[in-house]
């Protein structure tokens, strides 16, 4: 222990004070940046119609359907998120609610799980192969009206239209697409970083990000180190700056 | 060349790490996704395409067919405060996006000629950013925006280098608190934010930040016409690119008041310092109200007019809405107009970090921590202060300018936005952090001082301290913006 403060001391402040700063990143990135990319988490796979504050809903009486247009369906969308409430509600029966997607040669249908009492739900769905933009239905294939959940709040409609039964309608429905793998942030990172590329229209491959990626988390604490240490030995070199 | 010779190694050290900064803002946020910057792009497309101002009042659309598009196609709107949203960010997206805006008419970028909120800020940074929006206007949109912010880089770096050099001026050339200074601004994650979108807040930033350095160096050396030009310059960029540029001004008549008190000029020298400082201000006045005024508007698009007329204004009440902004209401006060939104929101919250449009945060312990690292730094100002007194007595004419710019500005912003409150029917503040950055030199150079006071060992450790801390808060800001936008 000795022999260690004896070392520490020997070092000028330069380094002392680099010593410190390195320390310091090292402790925080065990502390904060590993867990947080290690941390694993509900994958979105996509959200067409986000939630709201101010919600409307779509009145659906038994064989009723409505369609969603404009919707990215996504090779990771494995669950399809939405609210259906029933209208009557001390009602024993349970809704049942059919799902339909529709893209391209993509079709796939599911229904609400038997006992389904209404409110959220994510149904599980298989998702196609690539991404595609189509509709997204929900039929009432239940003895009583529901009500689907959605929103007309202009900060929060999307590029989606809504029909109700060919009739078009104000805002758009509530529905998020959800990978059933839960996963770290880092093995997301490769399609996180497609989304920046596609975003940035091609400007950014993925290739590159991973670089830049790298080249920030090592570059940002290492030119931030050699400032101080730059600092502190120009000003010995000066003659003992206070 | 012979520039980047004499650049100092840390200095030049932190300006790539600035860089590094910015472009890794750039790539988390998506477009059009920092504080209204889907309304100061408009208004630099706008410029950029007609070579005239929008109206911040009238016309068809505040955005042109191509930007609205693309907000609409990409879900670029609804992502914007709403947690929950994400943008359209598959290949699917791109293509179908790719091919809506091949088909886009003639003049889909030129039509958004208002009404444009940000209409009412001066043209000088929009006619600054179509510079290199003309001559990249064969890129597609998300192309030429991506490409467009990392031209706001000159003024990020801008303020690092005056920082810098504001150090030197009142610290003499230590180049540690130097680095320091400007250090805790390169590291500070809401002026990088804001320097990786296209917002006029880091022009005003860059521009007060040099300005506040020709003033210091102007009552230091004296007044040489070069320097009164240079300082006189910078204050009337300042008003020519935000309305809270004109806090400048009355620190410009101070600045002139001490360098007169200190130096005691000839009458000559008076003269033609007094000339150039006015001459300049009002030139660049002349050439706002010439050119600078969009489409039917006043004085910062009638701003200046709204804000007041209304209400009548109570000296008492105002001073009790100050008060109530930092403290607790004292018995028998009335309570503050306004929502609840004070010093822990704008000082703290926003100041330090909140990104996106103001829905990405740091856990709440993140800014306790920073709240209570905020206080005590307070407290060791003031002791600093005290405990140095003699050494501030003799630079007396820096400090005046120091904290004229500091209480201007502030007090400025309480003025707005009380206001603001009494027109608008107590509803919004109007009154954020961001709007604090172009005093952020002060931040660095508060940062210096108390750590510079300290015994000389423990003062480089605890700038170590606070640099690391910095480099952890800034890519953490980076990191959990990204994630929620992408991930």
């Amino acid at each position: 222990m000795r022999n260690v403060r004896r070392r520490i001391a020997s070092l000028t402040a330069a380094e002392q004070a680099a010593g410190l700063m390195a320390l310091l990143l090292l402790l925080g990135a065990i502390i904060w940046v590993f867990p947080f990319l290690a941390r694993k988490q509900t994958g979105i796979a996509g959200v067409p119609g986000p939630g709201s504050a101010l919600p409307y809903t779509y009145r659906l009486v038994p064989g009723s359907r409505a369609c969603m247009n404009a919707v990215t369906l996504e090779p990771s969308g494995h669950l399809a998120a939405f609210v259906v409430i029933p209208t009557r509600r001390k009602s024993p029966e349970a809704l049942r609610i059919e799902l339909l997607l529709r893209a391209e040669t993509y079709r796939e249908r599911a229904t609400t799980p038997t006992g389904y009492r209404g409110g959220p739900i994510a149904l599980p769905v298989t998702p196609p192969r690539r991404a595609a933009i189509g509709d997204v239905c929900w039929v009432n294939r239940g003895r009583h009206a529901v009500l689907l959940n959605g929103t007309t709040d202009p900060r929060t409609v999307t590029r989606s239209h809504m029909l109700v039964d060919s009739i078009a309608k104000p805002g758009s429905a509530s529905l998020t697409f959800y990978d059933r793998r839960s996963r770290s942030l880092l093995s997301k990172l490769g399609d996180a970083f497609n989304h920046v590329s596609n975003l940035t229209d091609r400007l950014l491959p993925p290739a590159l990000l991973w670089v830049f990626l790298v080249v920030t988390l090592l570059a940002a604490p290492i030119v931030a180190i050699a400032a101080l240490h730059s600092a502190l030995s120009e000003d010995d070199a000066d003659g003992s700056k206070p | 060349m012979a520039a980047i010779r004499r650049t100092p190694r840390p200095l030049g050290l932190l300006l790539l790490l600035g860089t590094l900064h910015l472009v890794a803002w750039n790539v988390a946020v998506p477009a059009f996704q920092g504080p209204d910057e889907d309304a100061h792009f408009a208004y630099v497309q706008y410029v950029g395409e007609t070579a005239s101002l929008p109206s911040a009042t009238t016309g068809p659309t505040p955005q042109s067919t191509e930007q609205g598009s693309t907000l609409n196609w990409l879900n670029l709107n609804p992502l914007r405060g709403i947690r929950d949203a994400r943008p359209a960010w598959s290949s699917a997206d791109l293509s179908s996006w790719r091919q809506l805006e091949s088909t886009l008419p003639a003049g889909s970028r030129s039509n958004g000629s208002g009404p444009n909120p940000q209409a009412k800020n001066p043209p000088l940074y929009y006619a600054a950013m179509a510079v290199p929006y003309k001559a990249m206007s064969q890129l597609p949109l998300l192309k030429r925006l991506f490409v467009l912010r990392l031209f706001n880089l000159p003024f990020y770096l801008a303020a690092i280098v005056f920082t810098w050099l504001i150090a030197g001026e009142l610290f003499g050339r230590v180049r540690w608190k130097q680095t320091l200074a400007a250090g805790a601004v390169t590291l500070q994650p809401q002026l990088a934010f804001m320097a990786a979108i296209i917002n006029a807040d880091i022009a005003l930033t860059a521009f007060c930040t040099a300005f506040l350095y020709t003033a210091l160096r102007l009552v230091r050396v004296g007044p040489s016409p070069r320097l009164v030009l240079a300082a006189s310059g910078l204050a009337a960029a300042a008003t020519l690119t935000h309305g809270r540029g004109l806090v400048t001004l009355p620190v410009l008549i101070v600045a002139l008041a001490a360098t007169w008190v200190r130096h005691r000029p000839c009458p000559r020298e008076t003269v033609i310092t007094a000339t150039t400082a006015l001459g300049t201000i009002l030139g660049a006045l002349l050439v706002y109200l010439a050119f600078g005024r969009g489409r039917g508007g006043g004085l910062y698009g009638g701003q200046v007019t709204a804000l007041n007329s209304g209400a009548t204004f109570s000296v008492r009440q105002f001073l009790s809405f100050i008060y109530q902004f930092y403290f607790p209401a004292l018995p028998g006060m009335q309570p503050r107009i306004g929502p609840p939104f004070g010093y822990r929101q704008v000082f703290i919250e926003t100041f330090y970090g909140t990104f996106g449009w103001l829905e990405v945060t740091f856990k709440a312990w993140v800014y306790a921590a920073l709240q209570v690292v905020s206080a005590i730094g307070l407290v060791s100002v003031y002791t600093t202060c005290v405990m140095r007194w003699r050494t501030l007595l003799r630079a007396w004419p820096q400090v005046i300018v120091v904290v004229t710019m500091l209480f201007t500005s502030v007090l400025f912003l309480h003025y707005v936005s009380y206001r603001a409150l009494l027109t608008n029917q107590a509803t919004d503040p109007l009154i954020v952090g961001r709007y604090l950055l172009p005093i952020i030199s002060l931040f660095g150079i508060a940062v210096a001082f108390v750590i510079g006071a300290l015994p000389r060992r423990a003062g480089h450790l605890a700038a170590a301290v606070v640099l690391a801390a910095g480099v952890l808060l800034s890519l953490s800001g980076i990191g959990i913006t990204f994630v929620r936008f992408y991930a």
